[in-house]
């Protein structure tokens, strides 16, 4: 029997394609397991926080994020173009309403232009302070390597907690990451003996 | 020749039915990439309606350009298509730089870039070769045959779907520890 050449193609073309389906699928989930290693995406905890400078959206005026004021403080690196970020402005809101915000600095630090948050209603309807990141070293300096990263920081500036978030649930695990005083490491890389001799 | 002209048709179908079985699978996404299109006054429904007909139109033009070859209307129809691709990414590239297109759902992590558009004028390129007039006894299939590349059309756009919502349920787990 003599298949014509159109089929002849086409059964390749069709193996071709699922070949190429299972390598786009191994490679995403390399990149999606390869998210999960530690520290790569924001801050370890038991860090110090840094200073860094931002344009207030609502009245365009120059801002200034200085950790260990005494006042507890939750950045969010979102974007209003990311899914997962409207859900964890959507969530930071209730919290907000509900009053579980109080006593809290927080901040939507976005990278993207101002203009783009009139396409997103999470971001539109939030009563919350929204600051535009100026340059690069905030982002490197808290590691964002992707969005949403929230960023718990306690009344000393110490880093308490960070992470992905989109869930008033996990929005209050690093609301409650805020209060807890974090002391910052003095020695972070000496063996444990040498630090048991330092304290005598 | 042949041979080049039908390569190129099948690569494309094949590409529209990963490309439309990836978006379903990220239906919310694409439609928030869809928004970005849009002006403020067009509300997330709307957004969602378009997404919904191109992500259709995709799996119907690769189901109908794989399975009927001899209609010469799907191949013109393809081209339409790719051409919209290319005003598309051009768009994108000037003004949402950077940004995920969603081109392939969870698939990718393609974005409006260059090398969007450069892959954009190479689908067009190979949508112009699919033209050509090809010799009936080239492309002559049967009943049979033909519902053989129906069920490899169906297959190949569930196994787009399903890898791309098993990527995006993997992301979810992975955010929620």
């Amino acid at each position: 029997m003599e298949i014509s050449l159109y089929l002849a193609v086409a059964q390749w073309t069709l193996l071709f394609g699922f070949a190429f389906l299972v390598i786009m699928l191994y490679r995403q989930l390399g990149h999606v397991f390869g998210a999960k290693a530690p520290f790569k995406h924001g801050p370890p905890a038991g860090t110090r926080a840094e200073s860094f400078e931002y344009k207030r959206v609502s009245d365009h005026t120059l801002q200034y994020v200085a950790p260990g004021g005494g006042q507890p403080a939750l950045l969010a690196f979102v974007n209003p173009t990311c899914q997962a970020c409207e859900e964890l402005v959507r969530a930071l809101s209730a919290a907000h309403k509900s009053g579980d915000l109080k006593d809290l600095r927080v901040l939507l630090l976005i990278s993207e232009p101002a203009t783009y948050l009139q396409i997103s209603d999470a971001f539109r309807a939030t009563d919350l302070e929204i600051g535009q990141i100026l340059s690069k070293a905030p982002l490197n300096s808290y590691k964002v390597t992707a969005t949403p990263l929230v960023i718990a920081i306690d009344a000393g500036g110490v880093i308490g907690a960070s992470g992905a978030a989109t869930e008033l649930a996990e929005v209050r695990g690093f609301i409650r990451a805020c209060f807890v005083p974090h002391h910052e490491p003095h020695f972070p890389d000496l063996p444990v003996v040498q630090k048991a001799d330092a304290a005598h | 020749m042949e041979a080049s002209a039908i390569a190129a048709k099948l690569i494309l179908a094949v590409t529209l039915l990963v490309a439309g079985g990836a978006k379903l699978a990220s239906l919310s996404s694409f439609s928030a990439t869809v928004r970005m299109f849009l002006p403020n006054r067009f509300r997330l429904p709307i957004a969602r309606a378009i997404s919904i007909s191109v992500i259709l139109g995709e799996l119907i033009l690769g189901t109908m350009s794989l399975t009927l070859p001899s209609v010469p209307l799907i191949n013109q129809l393809v081209l339409v298509l790719c051409a919209a691709f290319i005003v598309i990414s051009s768009i994108g590239y000037a003004i949402f730089r950077g940004r995920s297109c969603q081109c392939f759902g969870g698939l990718s992590q393609r974005k409006f870039d260059f090398l969007g558009v450069a892959r954009s004028v190479l689908l067009l390129a190979m949508s112009v070769i699919a033209l050509q007039h090809l010799n009936p006894g080239t492309i002559q299939v049967q009943l049979s045959s033909t519902l053989l590349l129906l069920a490899g059309a169906a297959l190949l756009g569930a196994s787009a779907f399903i890898a791309a919502r098993a990527i995006e349920a993997s992301a979810r787990n992975l955010r929620r520890g």
